[in-house]
């Protein structure tokens, strides 16, 4: 696994000194990461290489997964979602088994010996309530697009996340008027990992062979969970509204995570909508299939992102990186990413992502311009360093609270 | 130019680290906006007018602070965001003075409006501050050529703080840390004088960091 000074190549040996610096101050700092999957998802995959990282740089990290079932992963996908904006009527018995799964879990995770604990997204934010005495300091990271969240799940959430000493969010627009300090940390790409690496035209080849897919048609790719908030039917579409100019492929590529409940059933409503055109590949992919990822993106000639609510949007910064000029969603933390004309552009509607696809297939020396201008700013904003130089400046700035300036 | 030392105090140089604090409130109309400003702590008022340079993860906007930014691209006013970005706070002597002209620029261009302008949703300003984390490199210079190498090596952040920042914490337009330290040390006026004729309030770091570098260059060269 790559370690701090791997990323000199990358972001310079200034950032990998000031990184050093600020991880000093922190040193020996017991930090507990906690999150409820291990494998499958952005939260996951950036925990991976962050706690590494952390503790490569004398922070004494570590990560727990809380243990649950499925009826508890039906509610908290159901969370997500109300969170995200979709009316859900919760009933008391799943706010009892949502507490119930998160009493148990602050039980069996020992927390005690912790300086800061940090609890990604809602599935194990009621820890915190069950540590009442706890000296630790607490902060809850949202991951989500909590800009419009269902009314009623947010009054009962946020009993629970006031508990906390601060909140951490993708984006501005996603903080809300708490009493606590808010923070705002981006997520990041690992650069190095196998679905970031550079590949070259042989390896790419070898990798997809499998896959079968034909060379000789321009190809549109959207890489995403089966989630009705990716949109995959739209983009699928938009695709058939570009074919009737263009003769084009679409890959729609996901996986599927083990806190993610309702993968099945929007893969079916995909499968049912794609029929039989053979111009439209489904590729459930298995966990794992990071170098299969990589593949496609650098193999694609249109990267898409169609999402309608979305936390941040990694798969879009995964094909910044590859120099790709990428259409997304205008939505959540992709509004952050994608600057029309510039690192990519943003769309409103199934005709839009049409019309900016056919946009890009016709002008490739624009995409390929676009696309080195995105990878510069996902190298200045979006790697795993500066993710870690934040966390580090995080756990200073928690040692000092209420001040505007903290002189070392 | 050779060195002509006057003192030989070393230069340190400094990092400051900042990580972005929401407010919680937001502004989806010029005059929520008007009001917000106007009821907004110095330390939001600095975030926005003042550390806009350090912000490349946030829009990239074309005028120099966050007010001019959200009226060009969301509010899509174009003649308010002109207003708002030929406003330079560094002429304020304080950020209350700086609250002020915005207020008034606002008000103004609302006061002719034949309606008060809306944004989408997801377009609102969502006001911030910054906590900032000040600690010393292990970078020091001593004569104009160790500080020639100090600027290739220096972060971003660390060029913020002496370049910007340092203005506003010597309520001196006109004075930033490295020519202060260039006069105190060495004859180079100059060289002290093109470093103070730069118009940074336009610049982005990296075009700033450029500037310098080739003034240095080009003086140490004579």
């Amino acid at each position: 696994m790559p370690g701090l000074n791997d990323y000199k190549d990358i972001i310079g040996e200034k950032n990998i000194n000031q990184i050093k610096s600020l991880a000093r101050l922190s040193k020996g700092k017991k930090v507990v990461m906690v999150n409820s999957t291990r494998n499958g998802g952005g939260v996951a995959e950036i925990l991976h290489r962050l706690v590494p990282l952390l503790n490569e740089l004398g922070i004494d990290c570590r990560w727990e997964v809380i243990g649950c079932n499925e009826d508890f992963f039906n509610i908290t996908k159901n969370i997500h979602n109300a969170l995200q904006g979709d009316r859900i009527n919760f009933s008391p018995e799943d706010y009892a088994e949502y507490l119930r799964v998160n009493e148990e879990n602050s039980r069996s995770i020992d927390l005690d010996d912790a300086d800061v604990v940090i609890i990604h997204d809602p599935q194990p934010l009621a820890i915190r309530h069950f540590h009442k005495n706890s000296k630790a300091k607490w902060v809850w990271r949202c991951h989500i697009d909590m800009s419009r969240p269902d009314l009623s799940l947010w009054k009962f959430l946020r009993k629970y996340i006031i508990e906390y000493d601060s909140s951490i969010f993708s984006i501005a627009k996603f903080s809300k008027s708490l009493r606590h300090p808010q923070y705002l940390i981006a997520p990041s790409i690992d650069p190095l990992s196998e679905k970031n690496r550079f590949m070259d035209k042989n390896e790419i080849k070898k990798v997809l062979s499998p896959f079968k897919i034909p060379d000789h048609k321009p190809i549109i790719l959207q890489v995403s969970r089966f989630d009705r908030f990716k949109d995959p039917v739209g983009v699928i579409k938009a695709t058939r509204l570009v074919k009737k100019e263009i003769d084009c492929r679409l890959i729609l590529a996901g996986g599927t995570a083990s806190d993610d409940p309702q993968g099945k059933g929007v893969l079916e409503e995909v499968t049912r909508e794609a029929g039989n055109d053979p111009d439209i590949m489904i590729l459930p992919l298995k966990p794992n299939s990071d170098i299969e990822i990589n593949a496609l993106q650098r193999k694609a000639d249109v990267i898409i992102q169609k999402s309608i609510k979305e936390g941040f949007g990694l798969v879009v910064t995964e094909a910044m990186w590859k120099e790709k000029a990428v259409i997304g969603g205008e939505v959540g933390g992709i509004t952050i990413q994608l600057f029309n004309h510039r690192t990519g552009f943003m769309v409103n509607s199934i005709e839009g992502a049409a019309y900016r696809i056919r946009y890009l297939i016709n002008r490739p020396q624009v995409a390929k311009k676009i696309g080195k201008k995105a990878k510069l700013f996902v190298t200045q904003n979006f790697l795993i360093t500066r993710h870690l130089r934040d966390y580090l400046a995080l756990f200073s700035i928690l040692d000092n609270p209420g001040k505007n300036i903290i002189y070392v | 130019m050779a060195e002509n030392i006057k003192q030989n105090k070393k230069f340190k140089f400094y990092d400051s680290i900042t990580l972005l604090s929401p407010t919680g409130q937001k502004a989806s109309n010029l005059r929520e906006f008007l009001y917000m400003i106007e009821e907004s702590e110095d330390r939001v008022i600095f975030h926005h007018l003042y550390q806009s340079p350090l912000k490349s993860s946030q829009k990239i906007g074309e005028f120099p602070n966050d007010f001019a930014n959200w009226a060009a691209y969301e509010l899509e006013d174009v003649a308010l965001a002109e207003k708002l970005a030929n406003f330079d706070p560094y002429d304020s002597n304080s950020v209350s003075e700086s609250r002020d002209r915005i207020v008034e620029i606002v008000e103004e261009h609302l006061w002719y409006l034949p309606a008060v302008p809306w944004v989408r949703p997801d377009s609102e300003f969502y006001f911030s501050s910054a906590t900032t984390i000040l600690l010393p490199l292990n970078i020091t210079a001593e004569t104009l050529q160790e500080f020639r190498k100090a600027l290739d090596i220096i972060p971003d952040s660390s060029l913020y703080y002496h370049f910007y920042e340092a203005r506003k914490r010597k309520k001196d337009k006109e004075n930033d840390d490295f020519s202060i330290w260039i006069e105190d040390n060495f004859d180079a006026a100059a060289l002290i004088k093109r470093i103070r004729d730069i118009d940074f309030y336009f610049f982005s770091l990296t075009e700033i960091r450029k500037k310098i570098v080739k003034i240095l260059d080009e003086e140490m060269r004579r």
